[in-house]
């Protein structure tokens, strides 16, 4: 059983986190700019108090990032400029090697695990389920997201290093599905993470998924070029 | 025919709470339920743990109870020895949805009565800690298993 001490002292902590991220998920996708983890972006140095508690949504360069810094605080990443058919080729790299971390909270994750099995297998597209999320760059969340969940799911989210994507399979993660009146659901994960891909069905099919992560990958292949 | 278990229960429990027992019956082997005043739940289970070894509370729930104005609470106590499921009843009205708690004498009922608690807003006097235990940490919405709570739909 959980201390209500040690309780407390988490709660704090998630607080203290997903205030932040809130603000971050909109700038991420507005400028459509993303932290590579191959030194593709490095830190402009000075860190700039906001002006009133609050991140500008429309300020800083395109190509330019804000990123929080113990909530207070802001500071600036710039893009490197680097040549169109070496952007291609890491492009080319990332979607060719989408490595999946899965939620499974529901009967979906069977469809999953048939995905990579022979028959389906899915690893040749290049996506190769990892059990840790440090390393991956696609969160695939199979079935019903509670609000209780929801919480840990954005924490599991802001863990895993950018670029990152979210896929929300089934009908459950899609809207909710067959507990859209419920008193604990979540309607739709696209309520606290951004969803790239959908994939409606209940569950849905293993083919379904290849081509919700066909979609993704043009997605990957056309980011850059918008 | 010998009389069994359940039967053997039924009449000590008549006999010795006579008034306090509304109704009690046996449907069939292994079972027996009985209803009683909300004043006399913890009496009669103390009755049934140290007489008839009924040790484990194996659930604690709650619904509307249909004539409208109370809330139903039902507890399950099990007796290993004698392998007899029984039916604790109660009713409890709607304005004061109050009720003596078992855990003090019944460990096993700590979380079913905390989630009774959560989900239907009933109070156990005498529970040491009817906090948070299924919904999330900021919930305020009132109680999800109550027929008056409104889903979102």
């Amino acid at each position: 059983m959980r201390r209500n001490s040690y309780r407390r002292r988490t709660h704090a902590i998630w607080h203290s986190i997903l205030s932040i991220c809130d603000f971050l998920h909109h700038l991420r996708r507005l400028h459509n700019v993303h932290t590579d983890l191959c030194n593709g972006f490095h830190l402009s140095g000075e860190s700039t108090p906001p002006s009133d508690n609050c991140f500008p949504r429309g300020g800083g360069r395109r190509g330019s990032m804000l990123v929080a810094i113990d909530g207070r605080s802001t500071m600036t990443i710039n893009r490197v400029k680097c040549m169109a058919p070496v952007r291609k080729l890491l492009d080319w790299g990332r979607l060719s090697s989408l490595w999946p971390v899965h939620i499974a909270t529901g009967c979906c994750s069977p469809e999953e695990m048939a995905l990579v099995s022979p028959r389906y297998d899915v690893e040749r597209f290049g996506v190769l389920p990892l059990p840790s999320l440090r390393q991956c760059d696609l969160l695939i969340v199979l079935g019903l997201v509670t609000h209780k969940m929801a919480k840990r799911l954005k924490l599991i989210y802001e863990q895993m290093p950018e670029p990152k994507y979210v896929m929300a399979v089934g009908a459950c993660a899609v809207s909710g599905g067959l507990f859209w009146d419920s008193y604990s659901v979540v309607k739709g994960i696209d309520k606290v993470l951004p969803v790239d891909v959908y994939v409606p069905g209940c569950p849905p099919r293993p083919e379904a998924f290849i081509q919700g992560i066909r979609l993704l990958q043009q997605k990957i292949r056309r980011e850059r070029k918008n | 025919m010998s009389s069994t278990i359940e039967d053997e229960i039924v009449r000590d429990v008549l006999q010795r709470h006579q008034g306090l027992v509304k109704r009690i019956e046996t449907k069939r082997r292994g079972r027996v339920s009985i209803e009683a005043e909300k004043d006399y739940i913890v009496e009669i289970a103390l009755y049934l743990r140290d007489k008839r070894d009924f040790s484990q509370v194996v659930s604690a729930t709650s619904f509307d109870a249909p004539d409208g104005d109370s809330y139903a609470v039902v507890y399950c106590l099990w007796s290993l020895s004698h392998r007899v499921l029984l039916a604790l009843k109660t009713s409890i009205p709607k304005e004061i949805p109050r009720l003596r708690s078992l855990t003090p004498f019944f460990e096993s009922a700590n979380w079913h009565e905390r989630e009774t608690h959560e989900m239907m807003g009933i109070q156990f006097e005498g529970h040491l800690d009817l906090g948070r235990l299924l919904l999330p940490e900021d919930w305020t919405e009132g109680f999800p298993l109550r027929k008056t709570f409104r889903l979102q739909g």
